[in-house]
């Protein structure tokens, strides 16, 4: 373990120019009104610090919404390697974080998905603090603290960023930086212990998570299902947005010349028709009220059995980002539990 | 790091293409090299006809020495792309995938066997199987039920099965229609009557495999005969797209079909939602 | 590859009722389609056509006319495969909404006098007279999907065409939700993708004009933009612009009404 270190804001500079050294650096930058984005930024007056969810999470960078795996050519085929290519992705915060580590289990687990991984490995994630919003509901499903995807986590306490060493790269690039960082004071560490304290009380869901595992399956055929279905447009936004969906589709892209062509793997969702439908014309969840029951389930209990984890880090992204504003994991876990009076889903 | 895709495939070569009826067909693969010489009935593999796409395949025979062999009938993009292809040709072929058929459980037991329309092509795998190892099972109920009896499969193979004394073997179909091998071995009706009129009680083990709307009637009638949920093993069909564990799309409850499947104890499966209801189908 | 015997596989492009915007898309993309076929008929490119027997046709427009339904017929006999291109062809764009508002003779007398001897018919799909091997939407179509689409079927394949909604492709591009954040009517969430949420991705909103997605919830969308305070008659109009066929209404909890001219 290394100890933490505490670095000046007013030489976040040259903490940036020390990432830009690595390669190519991604962060949050304000893209609307209300959206922000992970894109690459050149100096630090481009990063949105105060950004709390990007539209998609940063999977982006390791599982791209569309990559060739193989390409064939000739009546021969090669599988196609990821570009060898150093990214850091700065303002990483620790719902997303713990999204990683989810992914990172996922993926490695066998057969394991190279091309995710080496997009891992040629990556260094630095993590931000984040104060929670309306939506936020992280600390409830275990996701609210770095958790162990980053290399570096900051935390933001007022003139300075307290900084948590995780990795061998982590340690590389604070080396680097010896003259401008200092060890973590007594001080210090309260302010880290203060900010943390201080965000925790900011939490505002009220949710409570004891018995999500047997919940969905209890309430399989509560009425609120049908009644979100109506509304739901399955249009799968809730899918891409969240930091743990990874289903794909994988396509061929045929040359005009008949010889030549590649096979490609793009994000899919669950919320469409043609997800669950089999030959014969047979589907399995035919209805919307199928698919986004079926959504929920596996976000908050389907990975219980298979990996011992659940897929929702509570960020929030589904709530904000439902056009139906029926993805309030929230409202609907409290219903299903009867802590709420009204036993309908409200938009 | 050296990690290799998972998703590429072994090249393989067709070695001889059989037309069974018009559209389905017994394709034969070169596995010169043995890749595939581990298959256990139940199992898949996932083939790919390049510029088309891939689709997940039942291996159809008890063991591979060599050649592997896949019945496929002619239902989408791929297998149709598949059916014009020829003998010489190449495709891509991943797995073998999944848990098949749990024969070792099934050993000292009685073991009845039901498939319905192109769900004969795993089944044969497993009947094959266990005939090859005959001395160590007990009784045999081979069920066979298809919509019209000209679309039998296998037909030489079940000539040779109706022979047999050590095996009952029981084929229905909705309707009979064309030249009935041998005679009168086609009865009038579906899989569920067939398993009524068999003789499989509470101490068979039963393999499924057939439509998916199949499973429910099938499952009602082995219930009227008391063989309990434990007893009885489903072979599921679902999408399984990547033959993994990563795509999705065949994910049911807490389980991936193309991992901890395709085959589930119908007790395994009694814990998961959405899995023998479905809408839809020809039926 | 498709046709027999080493012989180049032939092609037409041929238009019913349309703008000629795929055959603008095709016209655009024919250089990289030549070194692979022989363009046998397209009247709209080249003076001297051939009426024989062709591998691939690739067919816009509606049918509005009984001049065109003939041509469709001829068409659909001397191809191998018919691809209906663009919206007007796949579902009867905005000439059938027009139909569905009103009867199609009313509209020509308003339009060419009481006496007008022109024939029409009320605007349809292609799928509505003769069966249709593709079905490959637009308004106008997508070069690249055009391009892979023919790649399939030169190899005799068909194309995996999913019709997954426009949100996919604003998502993935990661673009500010206007139907959320604007208050537009975006009709993203109902309509078929392939065109890379152009509208979205500039800040408008989507208008529909590829057709409905797979499974597009009309009623859950018209619930949602009545919440966002759109009339339903303008809701309706805007769903119903691009030839979205009835039976995807029948679940909405209101009154369609249709007598608006």
């Amino acid at each position: 373990m290394l100890k933490p270190v505490v670095l000046p804001k007013n030489a976040f500079k040259l903490f940036f120019q020390s990432l830009k050294g690595l390669g190519t650096v991604y962060a949050p930058v304000k893209v609307s009104e209300k959206s922000y984005s992970f894109k690459e930024v050149h100096s630090p007056e481009e990063i949105a610090f105060e950004a709390l969810r990007t539209i998609l999470p940063p999977k982006k960078f390791f599982y791209p919404q569309e990559e060739t795996l193989i390409r064939y050519k000739n009546g021969d085929f090669e599988e196609v390697q990821p570009e060898k290519k150093f990214q850091v992705i700065f303002g990483v915060h620790p719902c997303d974080l713990a999204s990683l580590g989810i992914l990172d289990t996922i993926f490695s687990s066998e057969p394991a998905d190279s091309h995710y991984l080496k997009r891992r490995e040629q990556s260094l994630l630095v993590g931000l603090s984040c104060m929670p919003d309306k939506h936020c509901f992280c600390n409830a499903m275990n996701a609210d603290t770095a958790g162990s995807a980053y290399d570096l986590f900051l935390t933001d306490t007022g003139e300075e960023y307290f900084i948590e060493i995780r990795s061998a790269k982590g340690v590389e690039l604070i080396k680097s930086l010896a003259e401008k960082v200092s060890d973590a004071n007594p001080e210090n560490h309260e302010a880290y212990k203060e900010f943390w304290k201080k965000r925790e009380a900011a939490f505002s869901h009220g949710l409570e998570t004891e018995n999500l595992r047997s919940l969905l399956d209890l309430e399989w055929e509560n009425q609120i299902w049908d009644e979100m279905g109506k509304r739901c447009l399955s249009c799968g936004n809730c899918t891409p947005v969240c930091p743990t969906c990874y289903c794909f589709d994988l396509v061929d892209i045929a040359g005009l010349n008949a010889k030549e062509g590649e096979r490609v793997r793009q994000w899919d969702s669950c919320q469409f028709v043609g997800f669950a439908q089999v030959n014969g014309d047979f589907n399995f969840r035919a209805t919307p009220a199928d698919r986004l029951k079926f959504w929920y389930r596996h976000k908050l209990h389907g990975f219980d059995d298979a990996y011992g984890f659940k897929t929702c880090v509570g960020c929030g992204r589904c709530t904000e980002s439902c056009p139906a504003g029926i993805d309030d994991i929230v409202q609907v876990v409290k219903i299903l539990q009867g802590k709420k009076e009204n036993k309908h889903y409200e938009p | 790091m050296n990690l290799k895709s998972p998703f590429l495939p072994q090249k393989s070569v067709i070695r001889s293409v059989v037309p069974m009826t018009h559209d389905n067909y017994l394709f034969e693969f070169r596995d010169s090299v043995g890749h595939f010489a581990s298959c256990k009935p139940g199992q898949f593999v996932e083939l790919w006809v390049p510029g088309v796409g891939e689709a997940p395949i039942s291996v159809c025979s008890g063991s591979i020495d060599g050649n592997l062999q896949l019945l496929i009938r002619k239902v989408g993009r791929v297998t149709s792309a598949l059916f014009d292809m020829q003998e010489g040709d190449w495709v891509g072929l991943r797995g073998p995938y999944g848990q098949g058929f749990p024969v070792e459980k099934y050993k000292g037991k009685d073991v009845c066997m039901v498939a319905g329309g192109l769900g004969v092509a795993p089944m044969r795998s497993l009947w094959q199987y266990i005939l090859d190892h005959r001395e160590d099972y007990g009784n045999l109920i081979l069920i066979y039920g298809m919509r019209h009896s000209i679309d039998l499969l296998f037909r030489a193979e079940f000539k040779q099965l109706l022979r047999r004394h050590d095996i009952d073997v029981f084929i229905a179909a909705e309707e009979i229609v064309g030249p009935d091998l041998p005679p009168m071995s086609v009865q009038l009706g579906r899989v569920t009557d067939m398993v009524r009129l068999s003789a499989v009680d509470a101490g068979y083990e039963v393999a499924i495999c057939g439509p998916p709307v199949m499973y429910k009637y099938v499952v009602q009638e082995l219930e009227k005969k008391s063989v309990p949920d434990s007893r009885i093993w489903l072979s599921l069909e679902r999408h399984m797209k990547c033959g993994i564990g990563k795509c999705g799309h065949c994910f049911i409850g807490g389980e991936f079909t193309c991992k901890e499947g395709p085959v589930f104890q119908l007790s395994e499966l009694r814990m998961l939602p959405e899995v023998i209801e479905c809408e839809g189908g020809a039926h | 590859m498709l046709s027999s015997q080493g012989t180049v596989p032939r092609i037409a492009v041929e238009s019913l009722t349309g703008c000629a915007g795929e055959l603008l898309v095709i016209l655009e993309n024919l250089d990289k389609l030549l070194p692979y076929v022989r363009v046998v008929s397209f009247p709209f490119a080249q003076s001297q056509n051939d009426s024989g027997a062709v591998d691939i046709t690739f067919l816009e427009g509606s049918v509005s006319n009984p001049h065109d339904l003939e041509k469709l017929k001829r068409i659909r006999a001397k191809s191998r495969w018919l691809v209906a291109v663009g919206n007007c062809a796949v579902w009867g764009c905005v000439q059938k909404s027009a139909c569905s508002h009103c009867k199609v003779e009313d509209m020509l007398k308003a339009v060419y006098g009481q006496d007008s001897k022109i024939e029409v018919l009320p605007s349809t799909s292609l799928d509505e007279h003769v069966k249709v091997d593709v079905k490959l939407s637009g308004c106008p179509i997508n070069a690249t999907q055009f391009l892979s689409v023919t790649a399939n079927l030169l190899q005799d394949h068909l194309p995996y065409i999913t019709h997954k909604p426009v949100c996919l492709e604003c998502k993935l591009k990661e673009n500010p939700c206007v139907l959320i954040e604007d208050n537009l009517p975006c009709l993203g969430p109902v309509t078929a993708a392939g065109c890379g949420a152009l509208c979205p991705s500039v800040g408008a909103a989507c208008y529909g004009c590829w057709g409905p997605s797979q499974d597009a919830q009309m009623d859950a969308m018209a619930v949602i933009l009545q919440e966002k305070g759109y009339a339903i008659d303008e809701v309706l109009n805007r769903l119903q612009s691009f030839g979205a066929p009835a039976k995807l209404f029948e679940r909405m909890k209101f009154e369609v009404k249709n007598e608006r001219v």
